[in-house]
């Protein structure tokens, strides 16, 4: 019999002979737009490494059948296919169709027994090749037979405990040329969303997208009406290209800047790429993962498996573990491993980095909290979330940490007692000392770290100890208890909604002068009406270079410019190190001029905030009887504002260390690829530094290396799926929250009712009007312009701490903060009301239907 | 019992003052700083020298192993903790339950 069957007649040689997927590839392509191709059955698999003396097992008496080492790889790799059959494989492809009278090209793909199970899924670990020509084709059928015993592929096997002889089909389909790509799942692939099905989405060939090289766009629709749910634009900074012009170049593109932000899907092909998926389930009867491609307007299927259920069940670590929310805020991402490696080698053992994510001892932390709390009651207190006020002391661990308090201030005191009144204006001399780190080529990433962190003397400037000081700025949050205390005991008439505007109006903060120098830009930008028109383009990220040669943008230019200077190091997730910063990438904030453009200008933030500041005194004036009285709590009122400032300044120039670490790490990168050490750009933060390390030493990556990279990439895109635990081994059950209301705590009072504008990213998704409602996962600095517009916000993370609530007091905005699970619940258009006093958000359309209304 | 009451007293008095003189120096460049920052100097200064009052003239042995106490911690501290940071049994370690292993 044949070695080779057309594809859409595979499944009639059953699953032995042709793998699931072949076998489930033809059965589609009866009725799908399936590239048409053939399969090379596993008949062929077995004589043609029998031939060459290969135990390859027999799976009825068990015996899994010989690994081959390295060695004996490379030699099977060179010997030649039977002559036959080697005729069999060049006759099946002149019988493809060719395009344009041209020879067509194929695609390579395994299709192995067992390969895509219910529990298990080989995606990515199997070779494929792509524009294979016919003068390559029977090698890269070797090839493709001997990814087999690839050392990933082994690890995946015995992970799953996988110990079947390998038998391998291969299928040789038409090349699709594809604009688009992506993965459908008709059924949430996390378990989040019952009713959900996810498409996720790319640039050019799918291969990028499973290899967990771009963040892909990621649509969320319901399974049964497939109306839109979610939808979140992936940063896709790389593509395989649809097309291969240099077959030795690299397959991996530059995305150009405006694709990045652009959907990959209109309407239309989301309606179709979800019809298809669902049309998929119904005929194969179980959730699907479905392959598909778009190109020339087609919709063209490329593969249908079950989604695997089988993970591999992780390990949990040692010891129990708890989420310190402040510290949270700046995880909300699993961090890259370079990230987590650097940054754990500058932290001492407080705590424990768990899949990319920081926690707190557990069990440290119940001996150094001196209360009496129950398990729940101390993962709440950590967690910001309780409110009680009535726990009991525990005097003998209180004691014990008044001793610690005493030595610490004897050896540490005098940057506490310096950090009282730090001038902010010499901080400034910190961005001379990175630009010395940042220009010494001895110093590597990790010394940088060090170095900026710790201090350059021991007398050194208050300044160069941002880091520390930042530490030190928690008195704001025990000043501000005291300041309840003391107007709940002394003022009881004082409304103590006003603290948050008595304590706002930080002239000093940068996080409001940034607010303040980029409203200064967008008004220059204003005045120039070329400007405002050049503002106006879809391809925001060309601007940089209009800006260049256009006559009138000297101001505009020169006050961008300016900002950048002094805020350029900043962006989203700061702390990671792959992300970019606004220098390297300052589309977003030309998103936000032109949102300011738009929506107009008020007075400047530190004005507004001013005002209310000046009457929340005049109120607390008139509350408290007494000079005495008055001059404590505004001495209270001056300290509380020196901390949210110094909080905020610290924190901008501790991410100025991070940004100059990120700049030596990107030239290490630059060099490990000039080597060929590294294939990509951004590969580099799936190493460990003791990997990169060994590559500066050796430019000779490991055998393993991209194997490894790609588990790294794929684990760290899974993870920043799903939502990280607040504790580890520890028994805590978060309250269940009311239907149709969402619960939070107040991080700024107020109640305003607006559009729901859920905001995942702001570098790819940064437009709001005004009177919106600005729903967001987290928010930095980054964020901060887009509350200019917003009428409130929510935060599905973050305390009172955090840096929303210190942004929305100042704006004078209602600011709710620690609503669990918002970005899920909530969509883009809804009408919410949000009264943050409360600590309540109500779904507007609910209450219509006879809930309570605010 | 009064050396030592006042050795106790002088620790944190040293703290402030020294803390507060090093404060001068980081507000010295900053022109608007630099008064304020000598008028926060008047009240550990007071306490210091009420001190050396409380004490006697003769005290100032104790005022001053307090002074130098404070200085070698503070010089210790910073020089200790930059050694111990390097070392790998006090840095913080990172797991991926997904590889059954430490990262590193």
């Amino acid at each position: 019999m044949s070695h080779i069957v057309r594809l859409n007649a595979a499944a009639t040689r059953g699953i032995d002979q042709v793998g699931a997927k072949a076998a489930t590839l033809g059965e589609l392509a009866v009725r799908h737009n399936v590239p048409d191709g053939f399969v090379i059955v596993t008949d062929a698999f077995v004589e043609h490494f029998e031939r060459h003396g290969l135990d390859l097992g027999d799976s009825s008496t068990g015996d899994p059948g010989a690994i081959p080492n390295g060695e004996t790889l490379a030699r099977l790799r060179a010997l030649p296919l039977d002559t036959d059959f080697a005729r069999q494989v060049q006759q099946a492809f002149s019988e493809l169709p060719s395009a344009n009278g041209r020879s067509p090209t194929c695609v390579v793909r395994s299709s192995a027994v067992g390969e895509d199970g219910k529990a298990s899924s080989f995606a990515g670990q199997h070779a494929t090749y792509y524009y294979v020509e016919r003068a390559d084709l029977e090698q890269r059928v070797v090839d493709c037979w001997l990814s087999a015993w690839s050392d990933e592929v082994q690890s995946y096997r015995s992970q799953i405990g996988l110990n079947e002889p390998v038998r391998m089909a291969v299928i040789v389909q038409l090349m699709v040329a594809s604009e688009v790509s992506g993965v459908s799942f008709t059924k949430d692939p996390t378990g989040r969303r019952r009713d959900a099905m996810v498409i996720e989405s790319c640039w050019g060939l799918g291969a990028a997208l499973v290899d967990g090289r771009v963040t892909p766009d990621c649509y969320v629709l319901r399974r049964t009406t497939h109306e839109l749910i979610e939808r979140r634009l992936g940063s896709k900074r790389f593509k395989v290209a649809e097309d291969l012009l240099d077959p030795v170049g690299t397959r991996l593109q530059p995305v150009p800047r405006h694709q990045q932000r652009t959907a990959t899907l209109n309407d239309a092909q989301l309606r179709a790429v979800a019809e298809l998926a669902a049309a998929c389930e119904s005929e194969r009867g179980a959730p699907q993962d479905v392959e598909w491609a778009i190109a020339n307007g087609s919709l063209f299927l490329l593969q249908s498996r079950p989604i695997s259920t089988h993970t591999r069940e992780p390990t949990p670590p040692d010891g129990r573990w708890v989420a310190f929310k402040p510290i949270l805020e700046n995880f909300t991402d699993a961090l890259t491993p370079l990230t987590v490696d650097i940054v754990r080698r500058v932290l001492p053992r407080f705590g424990q980095f768990i899949d990319g994510r920081y926690y707190l001892n557990f069990d440290s932390m119940r001996r150094w909290v001196p209360l009496h709390v129950s398990d729940t009651e101390l993962v709440e207190l950590l967690l910001l979330k309780s409110e009680r006020s009535d726990y009991r002391l525990n005097w003998s661990r209180l004691s014990a940490i008044v001793g610690f308090l005493a030595i610490a201030y004897v050896s540490t005191g005098l940057l506490w007692v310096r950090s009282r009144h730090m001038p902010f204006i010499t901080l400034a001399d910190f961005r001379k000392r990175c630009d010395t780190m940042l220009a010494n080529p001895k110093l590597d990433a990790l010394d940088t770290l060090r170095q900026l962190l710790l201090g350059p003397h021991p007398f050194a400037a208050a300044s160069q100890f941002p880091f520390q000081a930042n530490i030190s700025s928690t008195r704001y949050f025990f000043l501000h208890a005291a300041l309840r205390w003391y107007l709940r005991r002394f003022a009881p008439s004082f409304d103590l909604a006003q603290i948050a505007p008595l304590c706002a109006g930080t002239r000093d903060m940068l996080s409001t002068r940034l607010i303040d120098q980029l409203r200064q830009t967008a008004l220059v930008a204003e005045q120039t009406p070329a400007i405002r028109q050049l503002m106006q383009s879809d391809r925001l990220e060309e601007l940089p270079n209009q800006l260049a040669v256009h006559p009138a943008a000297a101001p505009f230019v020169a006050s961008f410019e300016a900002f950048i200077a002094d805020y350029g190091h900043r962006g989203t997730r700061e702390v990671e190190l792959a992300a970019p910063r606004w220098r390297e990438d300052p589309t977003p904030l030309f998103v936000m001029i032109r949102n300011l453009l738009r929506e107009g200008f008020t007075e400047p933030l530190s004005v507004q905030a001013e005002i209310r500041n000046s009457q929340a005194e005049r109120a607390l004036d008139t509350a408290l009887t007494g000079r005495a009285k008055r001059f404590a709590a505004r001495w209270l009122v001056r300290r509380i504002r020196y901390y949210a400032a110094l909080r905020e300044n610290t924190r901008h120039y501790t991410m100025l260390a991070f940004a100059t670490v990120r700049a030596k790490v990107l030239a290490m990168e630059q060099q490990l690829l000039e080597q060929g050490a590294l294939k990509c750009a951004d590969d580099i933060f799936y190493l460990t530094w003791d990997e990169v390390s060994a590559l500066q030493r050796d430019p000779i990556p490991a055998p393993t290396q991209q194997a490894r990279i790609r588990g790294r990439r794929l684990t760290h895109m899974r993870r920043n799926r799903t939502q990280p635990p607040l504790t580890v081994n520890v028994d805590y059950h978060p309250p269940q929250r009311g239907v149709g209301v969402l619960e939070g705590q107040c991080a700024s009072p107020g109640i305003a009712e607006g559009t729901v504008r859920l905001v995942f990213d702001p570098a790819t998704d940064g437009e709001i009007r005004a009177g919106e409602i600005l729903v967001a996962p987290y928010t930095d600095p980054a964020w901060t312009p887009l509350f200019l517009g917003a009428a409130a916000v929510v935060v599905e993370t973050g305390s009172y701490l955090s840096h929303a609530g210190t942004i929305a007091r100042e704006l004078g905005i209602p600011c709710l903060v620690d609503v669990d699970g918002v970005m899920e619940v909530l969509r883009n258009g809804q009408r919410i009301c949000v009264d943050a006093t409360q600590g309540k958000a109500f779904l507007l359309a609910e209450m219509d239907a006879g809930d309570t209304r605010p | 019992m009064k050396e030592l009451i006042a050795f106790v007293a002088a620790v944190p008095v040293t703290v402030e003052v020294f803390g507060a003189l090093y404060a001068v120096f980081d507000a010295w460049r900053d022109r608007d700083s630099r008064s304020a920052a000598l008028e926060r100097l008047a009240l550990p200064l007071a306490a210091w020298g009420m001190l050396w009052w409380w004490v006697g003239a003769s005290g100032w042995q104790i005022l001053f192993t307090a002074f130098a106490a404070i200085l070698v911690c503070h010089i210790a501290v910073f020089y200790v903790g930059r050694w111990l940071i390097q070392r790998s049994a006090i840095q913080t370690i990172a797991v991926d339950t997904d590889r059954d292993q430490e990262i590193l």
